[in-house]
C-alpha cells in the first residue's frame, strides 16, 4: 500500500503493484484522481506519506539524493507542461539531458536527435526557440528529448494532450517503437483511443480513498 | 560541468539580451563614478606633487600661500598683492640662493604670459623645439600646446590681450615676436608664452618706448604696439626697478642650511613670504582626501544599495525562471549545477559591468582637463 496526501486523508492509496521491466502501463481516471501525483512519485519529485516504493531495485525513500539523480538520469519524463529550456533552440533542448550527463555529442548523437525531430515532425523546427513553438511543438520536443537518452523508463503524464489525433498517433509509435519491448512505460492518460496500446491500463479511480 | 554552465549562461545572456544590457550598464556606471573620482584624485594629486617636489622653495606676498603657489608653478592668474623686485635683488645680494622672478599677470589669446629670466629655463630642464629664449625685450617663448593649439611658429607675431578694455588709459597690447618653442613636457609650461620680466612689465605699462612703433590688426578692431629693432633703445621705465611689481619668484637655495635660513629670514622680516611649495600642496590635498572620503561614505551607501537592488533582480530572476530551473533537476543535472549556471551568469554579467565602467573611467579621464589647463 502506498498512500500520498493529508495524513487524515490521503489523496491516492495505491495497492501493492509491481510493473515489470518492459512492460507498457496506463494510468487513467478523471482528473484530479492522482495520476500526476503516481508519477511525480514515481519520479521521485514528490514522497508518499506512507507506504514503500522501489524503482530499478532502489528504495526511493532511503535513496541517497545521488541515488536519486542517478536514477532520474535513467528516466525519461514527460510532462503535461513541459518546461524547455527558453534560450536554447529545439536540437539543444533535446541534447541537454545528455549533455547533463556529460556525454559526448558525436555524429551518432546527431543523427539520433535528426532522425527522432523527423520522426516526430520537427525537423524544419530544429533551430527554433521554444517561444517560436505552438504548445503541441514544445509537447512533441519533450517527448524527442526523453527519448534520445533511450531510458530504460518513462513516465509520462499525457503527452499527447496537445496533440491533434494524427500528431497523436506519430508520438505513440515513436515512443513505442523507440523503447522497443526491453523499455518501460508508465504513462497517464485521458485519450480513450491509446488504451489498446498498453499491455495493461490501471483505472486509478478505483483506488482514490 | 562547469564549461556547460558558462555556456549556457552565455545563451541565457544573450537570449535576455536588452535586460542583460540594461544590467550591465546600471552596474557599470555605478562602479565608474568611483573609479573616476578616485582615478583623477590620484592623478592630479600625482601631478600637483610632482611640480611642487620639483620647485624648492616659492616666495610671494604674505598671507597668500595657496595663490602664491598656484601662480608661480601653475601660472594661475589671482589678484594677490604683488612683490616688489627689491625682495628678489635681496636673495641674490644674500648669496645664499638663486631667485626667479616670475610676473604672472597677462595673457595672449588666453595663454597665460609668463615674464621671468633665462634662469628659468634652466631650472625647469626646458628644451626647445625650434628657435632659442627671448633675448630682448618683446621677444616670446611660447609652449608646446601654445604653437600647436594656435599654430605658431617662429618669428610669428602674437598679440596679448587686452586686460581692461574700458580703461581707457590702459597701454595698448603689445605684438610679441616669436623667437622659440618649448618641446612638450605634459605639465603647466606646454601651455603658456614666456617673456623677460621687463617685456611684461611693458605689457603692464610700467615700461614704455617714445618712439613706439603701433598699428592696427587687419580687422581694424585693436590698436597695438611693437617693440622694433628701430624704437628697442628708447624702451624705459621711470623710477627704481627695485619697486617693480612681481607675482612670486622661485626660489633655488644653495644647500639645505641656506634653505633653511631663508625661510626663517624672509618669514621673521614679514614682507614676504617663502614657502615650500610641496607644504602646501599636502594641505591642498589634505583638504581634497577630506572631501573624498565624504564621496567614498556616498559610494559605501550606493554600493549597498546596488547589491540590495542585486539581490532583488537575483531573487525575481530565480523565481521567474523556477521552471526552467527546476527542469535541470528533473532532467539528471547534478546537485549544484543550477548554482553554478546561476553563478556563472553573475560572472559573466559583472565582467560585462567591469568592462563599461573601465570604459567609462577612460572616456572621463580624456575628456577631463589636464593639469596644464590648472593656468587657466
Amino acid at each position: 500500500m502506498l498512500a500520498y496526501g493529508d495524513a487524515h486523508r490521503f489523496a491516492l492509496a495505491v495497492p501493492d503493484l509491481t510493473v515489470r521491466a518492459g512492460e507498457k502501463i496506463g494510468l487513467v481516471g478523471p482528473s484530479g484522481v492522482g495520476k500526476s501525483t503516481l508519477l511525480s512519485a514515481l519520479a521521485g519529485l514528490v514522497h508518499p506519506q506512507a507506504g514503500t516504493m522501489m524503482v530499478a531495485g532502489i528504495q526511493l525513500a532511503d535513496a541517497s539524493a545521488r541515488a536519486r539523480r542517478q536514477l532520474r538520469a535513467q528516466q525519461g519524463l514527460i510532462l503535461q507542461n513541459p518546461a524547455l529550456v527558453p534560450y536554447l533552440d529545439v536540437r539543444e533542448n533535446v541534447l541537454l539531458p545528455l549533455r547533463l550527463r556529460g556525454d559526448r555529442i558525436d555524429a551518432t548523437v546527431e543523427a539520433r536527435v535528426a532522425e527522432l525531430l523527423d520522426r516526430i515532425g520537427l525537423s524544419d523546427r530544429a533551430d527554433h526557440r521554444p517561444s517560436a513553438l505552438s504548445r503541441g511543438e514544445n509537447q512533441r520536443v519533450a517527448i524527442c528529448r526523453a527519448l534520445l537518452p533511450r531510458p530504460g523508463l518513462i513516465l509520462a503524464d499525457e503527452p499527447t494532450a496537445a496533440l491533434d489525433a494524427a500528431s497523436t498517433q506519430r508520438a505513440m509509435d515513436l515512443i513505442f517503437e523507440w523503447m522497443g519491448t526491453r523499455g518501460t512505460l508508465v504513462m497517464a492518460t485521458h485519450d480513450s483511443t491509446l488504451v489498446d496500446r498498453f499491455d495493461r491500463v490501471l483505472n486509478l479511480a478505483e483506488w482514490t480513498p | 560541468m562547469t564549461r556547460l554552465a558558462f555556456r549556457l549562461a552565455r545563451q541565457s545572456i544573450r537570449h535576455a539580451r536588452w535586460r542583460s544590457i540594461l544590467l550591465v550598464l546600471a552596474l557599470g556606471l555605478t562602479a565608474s563614478l568611483p573609479l573616476t573620482v578616485r582615478w583623477l584624485v590620484g592623478s592630479y594629486g600625482d601631478g600637483l606633487t610632482a611640480r611642487a617636489q620639483a620647485t624648492p622653495l616659492v616666495l610671494g606676498a604674505p598671507g597668500h600661500r595657496f595663490d602664491v603657489v598656484l601662480a608661480a608653478l601653475w601660472y594661475r592668474q589671482v589678484k594677490i598683492e604683488p612683490l616688489p623686485f627689491a625682495e628678489i635683488e635681496r636673495i641674490h645680494t644674500d648669496g645664499q640662493a638663486v631667485a626667479i622672478p616670475l610676473h604672472v599677470q597677462f595673457s595672449a589669446r588666453t595663454h597665460p604670459i609668463v615674464g621671468t629670466t633665462p634662469e628659468y629655463y634652466a631650472h625647469r630642464g626646458l628644451r626647445f623645439s625650434a628657435g632659442t629664449q627671448p633675448l630682448r625685450i618683446g621677444e616670446a617663448v611660447v609652449g608646446a600646446t601654445v604653437a600647436e593649439s594656435q599654430s605658431l611658429d617662429v618669428g610669428d607675431p602674437l598679440l596679448t590681450d587686452q586686460k581692461d578694455v574700458y580703461n581707457l588709459a590702459a597701454p595698448y597690447p603689445l605684438r610679441l615676436r616669436i623667437k622659440g618653442i618649448l618641446a612638450p613636457t605634459g605639465g603647466p609650461d606646454d601651455s603658456a608664452v614666456f617673456v623677460d620680466v621687463k617685456t611684461a612689465w611693458i605689457i603692464g605699462g610700467i615700461g614704455h618706448g617714445h618712439r613706439a612703433a603701433t598699428g592696427r590688426v587687419e580687422s581694424g578692431e585693436v590698436q597695438y604696439q611693437e617693440i622694433t629693432d628701430a624704437n628697442r633703445a628708447s624702451f624705459h621705465a621711470h623710477g627704481d626697478a627695485a619697486g617693480h611689481p612681481v607675482t612670486a619668484a622661485l626660489v633655488v637655495p644653495r644647500d639645505s642650511k641656506a634653505r633653511t635660513l631663508l625661510k626663517a629670514r624672509t618669514n621673521v622680516r614679514g614682507q614676504a613670504s617663502m614657502v615650500a611649495p610641496i607644504d602646501v600642496v599636502e594641505e591642498l590635498l589634505g583638504v581634497v582626501v577630506q572631501v573624498q572620503r565624504f564621496l567614498n561614505a556616498n559610494y559605501a551607501v550606493i554600493g549597498v544599495s546596488a547589491l540590495i537592488f542585486i539581490g532583488l533582480i537575483f531573487g525575481l530572476s530565480v523565481r521567474m525562471r523556477s521552471a526552467e530551473l527546476a527542469e535541470y533537476s528533473i532532467l539528471g543535472a547534478r546537485r549544484g549545477f543550477v548554482a553554478r549556471l546561476l553563478l556563472a551568469e553573475w560572472i559573466l554579467l559583472l565582467l560585462g559591468a567591469a568592462l563599461v565602467a573601465g570604459v567609462c573611467t577612460l572616456i572621463a579621464a580624456s575628456l577631463l582637463p589636464d593639469l596644464a589647463n590648472l593656468a587657466r
